[in-house]
């Protein structure tokens, strides 16, 4: 036997090209190539027929002798529209059907820039936000909600730095800028052991590397924001950089604006994202990426709100020979924001921040065709500082309140395998063990009832000091994907995982916001655990042009995070009587069809789906629906290629209605009309749709002509409904502003009409 | 002031700013009813008088009419040392019992008793006995005279805040507006008062012109001293004056259990429907049997003006 291993790249932009495939016809086997574009594979010797593929690009046969160990680089050439459309036949080794993995998404990157997106911006996100399984919070929220896990659930990864907030504009984009932006996988159970710290999923996010061969760019104004990339060869096939930014100019738009207080708000934000790669041998590569975001907002002279992620992931990919290969990386990640309130009485800065350092390492080792195992580790320090509230104007009433800063250490071993145990069965099993450690400087207090915030007694405090462990937890986290091909277009699959979780985001509403501070597990809050099994079925119809699937789902979900009834968490330094914990369990079935060749690609999906949670003195202790239950809901997406310059998007959602948690009756407490509850979430908004439809719009290609350009059009909630984004009651005033008596009149509120919008982007 | 923090937080939010409203009719929000129950409203003060219990029931949401008075109930208040009083129901005032006139004595116990349609409520609160919070003096000044067309820096700095930026984005969630009322010259009032440090005390503001107070879906200030610094200086009172108003700063102390079912009140009173605000529920209380309300018993501290009496003008 003897190795053949190499790299397939992208003859254009020199990119590795993932999950690309080599299959030797006479031995009728193959392999794919890694995240790094790597593939190796152990043949005997011999003269083959080889095919090397991926969508999207030219396939190329190759006859390769093996006669000793060989090392091939291969170059694909992306296909041109009219081929592919002609191409139907597409590799057939990488498709649902085949992979081991279940229950994971795909943002197909090149359709999502065809897609309608929210003012031509196209996000990530969103793209998620319609998948099976995932469940949006309504619209111009970046939060999402994958198989009834909360919104902290998820495990929001770029280049492996996590992002603490993914929100630009309270969640009407995402942080996510989608030409910088390789692939993004999400992860919603069978979750592989590399992976831990949430319970419900990982959004992993990967950049693009820079352009190795030539200088390119392009540069996009839309009507919100403009944005701008740059990349190219700092030394040619050696090295590369990545330059791109965002900015908003929404706030230039309040200058016009007729009212002159509102030309004194603004908001804005800007997003960088930066990488370097450098290839030092065939064996050793190292890269660096970075991203820098802000959000600002600002009332009058009086409110000022900014916030941000920051992130740098410095990673070193090495191969000690064919079959072992390690990753390296240092990760550090911030998240902070600041608050205002200028007013000489009232006068107020209050900031808070996470951050977060890591160092982890990925092993991989092939031992054989049939066996490959991948381990290593991931250490993080994490320091919490859930705020410092400071008067600001020498009037101000307020005292200065520092709540203490808290401490952590994660730390996580993993062992996995990918094991084809016959040619219909393939399995990964693996387990993660992870620990947590808060570590002081902290005072640990002795709460008499945890659950009582009116009658606060302390029987005890702790004092620990620097560096000092406060409590350890540990979890093993068994993981297993199995997979039985029942032919050669379907097979059966089923996983299970197990997920720890020891972060908690401080967030007592439906949709979290960025001044929702994170919390760590301690002596107050356990660590969440969840148990997830799913069993699917896969079809592949029309020689793989149709992939359909069914993936039922049972998840139950130990010591979650909820609160009490008009919880309050800010400025709180007894924030641990605000926090209820209990059980959550959430089961649903998903159905989905796919077709990603051809001139029209889409996806439909359906998934129902139910969540409850059970809380400990919240409802009366009795089980109610999570505030992100939805019983139905669907989407579809299609893009249709109609011309080489022209193609149209479309994209419809559905959900059953948010519950929310209503009045049941009404009473007067000292003058004022105040609301009686009975139920937590005992009410069902109404049902959610939007249709919406885009258009873009290529330049012609003439010859000699070294750029590009496109116009996106595209028309948001294209038959104006107004969906409801939440609903209250007040009292009913009459025209003078006076109550009407006890009346009370019912509210809703909705964010967006029919919204047009369109953008122009430039290439070169 | 945490209070109003956390409303800033919650309400002066983007979403809301870019959202619209539409107030729905009968027929497109149909809530499911609950249990009528029992609602208390007691207070038991220091002062020398009569204290009043108001017992009424909760009703349904829908209803337009006035909420259903107890009349027939029984009310008794003891205390730690044996002192008990029978209150009396006010024929004239439906829903209202009185009790004899005495002063609530600083550091003892006070129990409510309730027997109303077959079902005993009990209720158990102390009266503070510390030193909490002391009103030095009350001043007024101008705010606006329309004539001479005087603005005071303060007022134009409060005008822009609370009425023009504030109530731009979310007057109909802070429910405060500002009370320009349609005479000439109007006044403002200041308090200078001293906090008792070192202590984790919770009090009520309540701010009254000619014995009324200021009606507004804010309840009346809440505090937690931990944020507020020892000595305010010159802080304006809520609301607009004008001259020969009897305007009267109000301070209550607050039990802890009473300062929770407060700031649990306000949150009710500000939800907007849990979408980036907690979800709303019953204030918890001091009192059995599933009851609404509140059995307060605070120890009070006051002080009054004239406005346009010279003795009390802002130097």
């Amino acid at each position: 036997m003897y190795n053949v291993k190499g790299y397939i790249t992208s003859k254009s932009t020199g990119e590795p090209l993932i999950g690309a495939t080599i299959f030797f016809k006479q031995l009728e086997k193959g392999t794919a190539t890694n995240t790094e574009g790597f593939f190796s594979i152990r043949v005997p010797e011999g003269k083959y027929d080889a095919r090397i593929s991926f969508m999207g690009y030219e396939k190329v046969n190759k006859t390769i002798e093996v006669n000793k160990d060989k090392t091939i680089n291969l170059k694909l050439e992306e296909k041109s529209i009219e081929k592919q459309e002609v191409q139907i036949h597409a590799p057939k080794e990488k498709n649902d059907v085949n992979k081991v993995q279940m229950s994971v998404e795909e943002v197909e990157m090149k359709q999502l820039k065809t897609l309608p997106s929210f003012f031509g911006e196209p996000d990530i996100i969103k793209n998620i936000q319609t998948k099976p399984g995932v469940i949006s919070a309504g619209e111009g929220t970046s939060a999402f909600f994958v198989r009834g896990g909360s919104a902290d659930q998820n495990l929001i990864l770029l280049d492996d730095s996590p992002i603490y907030d993914p929100s630009h504009f309270f969640g009407l984009f995402s942080v996510f800028n989608a030409d910088i932006v390789k692939s993004a996988t999400l992860y919603k159970g069978g979750i592989p052991a590399q992976f831990g710290g949430r319970l419900s999923s990982i959004l992993d996010v990967k950049s693009r590397k820079g352009n190795m061969k030539a200088y390119s760019g392009k540069a996009t104004i839309g009507l919100l924001s403009a944005k701008a990339v740059l990349e190219g060869p700092i030394k040619k096939n050696k090295s590369s950089f990545l330059l791109a930014g965002r900015r908003s100019y929404a706030g230039q738009y309040l200058k016009l604006s007729p009212n002159e207080e509102q030309r004194d708000n603004n908001l804005f934000f800007y997003d960088i994202n930066a990488r370097a790669d450098y290839r030092i041998n065939e064996n050793n590569k190292i890269h660096l990426s970075a991203y820098w975001g802000r959000d600002a907002f600002k009332i009058g002279e009086e409110f000022a709100f900014d916030w941000g992620n920051k992130t740098a992931t410095l990673k070193w990919d090495h191969a000690f020979n064919d079959e072992m290969y390690l990753s390296t990386s240092i990760i550090a990640s911030n998240f902070d924001y600041k608050l205002e309130l200028m007013n000489q009485l009232f006068g107020f800065q209050w900031i808070s921040n996470i951050q977060q350092y890591s160092l982890k390492q990925d092993y991989s080792y092939n031992i054989n065709k049939a066996f490959t195992i991948n381990f290593g580790f991931n250490s993080s320090y994490r320091s919490f500082f859930p705020g410092n509230f400071k008067p600001i104007g020498s009037q101000s009433i307020f005292d200065e309140l520092m709540l203490d800063k808290l401490h952590a250490w994660e730390n996580a071993v993993y062992l996995g395998t990918e094991h084809d145990v016959t040619a219909r069965l393939s399995m990964q099993y693996g387990l993660r063990f992870s620990t947590f450690s808060q570590i002081g400087p902290i005072t640990i207090y002795d709460y008499a009832d945890p659950n009582d915030v009116a009658n606060v007694t302390k029987n005890d405090s702790t004092q620990y000091g620097k560096g000092e462990l406060v409590e350890m937890f540990y979890n093993p986290e068994p993981r297993l994907s199995a997979r039985y091909k029942l032919g050669i277009s379907n097979s059966v699959k089923l996983s299970y995982n197990r997920m720890s979780q020891y972060i908690h985001q401080m967030n007592t509403g439906t949709i979290p916001l960025p001044f929702n501070f994170w919390q760590p597990s301690s002596p107050y809050i356990t660590p969440s655990i969840a148990d997830q099994i799913a069993i699917g079925y896969f079809h592949n119809f029309s020689d793989n042009k149709y992939q359909a699937s069914v993936e039922t789902y049972y998840k139950e979900m130990q010591d979650v995070v909820g609160f009490r009834d008009n919880a309050n968490i800010f400025f709180n330094d007894n924030l641990p009587l605000e926090i209820r914990t209990g059980r959550a369990w959430s089961y649903g079935a998903e159905f989905q069809l796919k077709k990603s060749k051809g001139p029209v690609k889409g996806a439909l999906s359906y998934t129902w789906s139910k969540t409850m949670r059970k809380l400990n003195n919240v409802n009366q202790g009795e089980p109610f629906p999570a505030s992100h239950d939805r019983r139905h809901s669907a989407s579809l997406t299609g893009t249709y290629d109609f011309s080489e310059r022209l193609s149209f998007g479309l994209q419809f959602v559905f959900s059953s209605g948010r519950p929310i948690t209503v009045p049941s009756g009404k009473y007067i407490k000292d003058h004022y009309v105040v609301n009686q509850y009975s139920t937590r979430n005992g009410y069902r908004l109404p049902p959610f749709h939007r249709l919406d439809l885009s258009a873009t719009l290529k330049s012609k290609e003439k010859p000699g002509r070294k750029w590009s350009s496109k116009w996106n059009f595209s028309i948001y909630n294209v038959y104006n409904r107004k969906n409801t984004f939440t609903l209250y009651t007040r009292p009913k005033l009459d025209e003078n502003n006076k109550p009407i008596g006890l009346q009370q009149e019912a509210v809703k509120i909705y964010l967006f009409s029919i919204l047009p919008s369109v953008s122009y982007s430039i290439e070169f | 002031m945490k209070h109003l923090c956390a409303k800033i937080l919650i309400f002066l939010l983007l979403p809301l700013l870019y959202g619209c409203e539409v107030i729905l009719d009968e027929n497109e929000f149909k809530p499911q009813q609950g249990a009528s129950r029992l609602v208390v409203d007691a207070l038991i003060t220091d002062v020398n008088t009569r204290h009043a219990v108001n017992l009424t029931k909760s009703t349904s949401y829908l209803n337009p009419e006035d909420v259903p008075v107890i009349d027939d109930a029984l009310v008794v208040i003891s205390d730690n040392t044996g002192f008990t009083d029978t209150l009396e129901h006010q024929d004239d005032r439906p829903g209202l019992y009185l009790s004899n006139q005495w002063a609530g004595v600083q550091g003892r116990t006070y129990h409510l008793h309730i027997e109303a349609d077959g079902q005993t409520y009990t209720a158990t609160e102390n009266m503070l006995d510390l030193p909490y919070f002391e009103i030095d003096s009350l001043t007024y000044d101008y705010k606006y005279d329309r004539h001479n067309d005087i603005m005071t820096a303060e007022y134009s700095k409060n005008i822009h805040t609370h009425r023009d930026s504030l109530n731009q984005f979310g007057q109909q969630f802070f429910g405060t507006k500002v009370y320009i009322e349609p005479y000439d010259t109007l006044y403002e009032v200041k308090l200078y008062a001293r906090e008792i440090p070192n202590m984790r005390n919770f009090y009520q503001l309540e701010f009254l012109r000619n014995g009324n107070r200021w009606q507004s879906q804010n309840v009346a200030w809440i505090q937690d001293d931990s944020f507020i610094k020892e000595s305010l200086d010159g802080v304006t009172v809520e609301g607009n004056y004008i001259k020969d108003d009897t305007v009267t700063v109000v301070m209550l102390a607050l039990t802890r259990t009473s300062f929770q079912y407060y700031q649990d009140l306000s949150a009710v009173l500000n939800s907007v429907g849990g979408i980036v605000d907690p979800p709303p529920g019953n204030p918890r209380n001091n009192i059995s049997g599933k009851a609404l309300g509140l059995f307060q018993v605070s120890p009070v501290t006051r002080k009054t003006i004239i406005v346009g009496d010279t003795a009390y003008r802002e130097q």
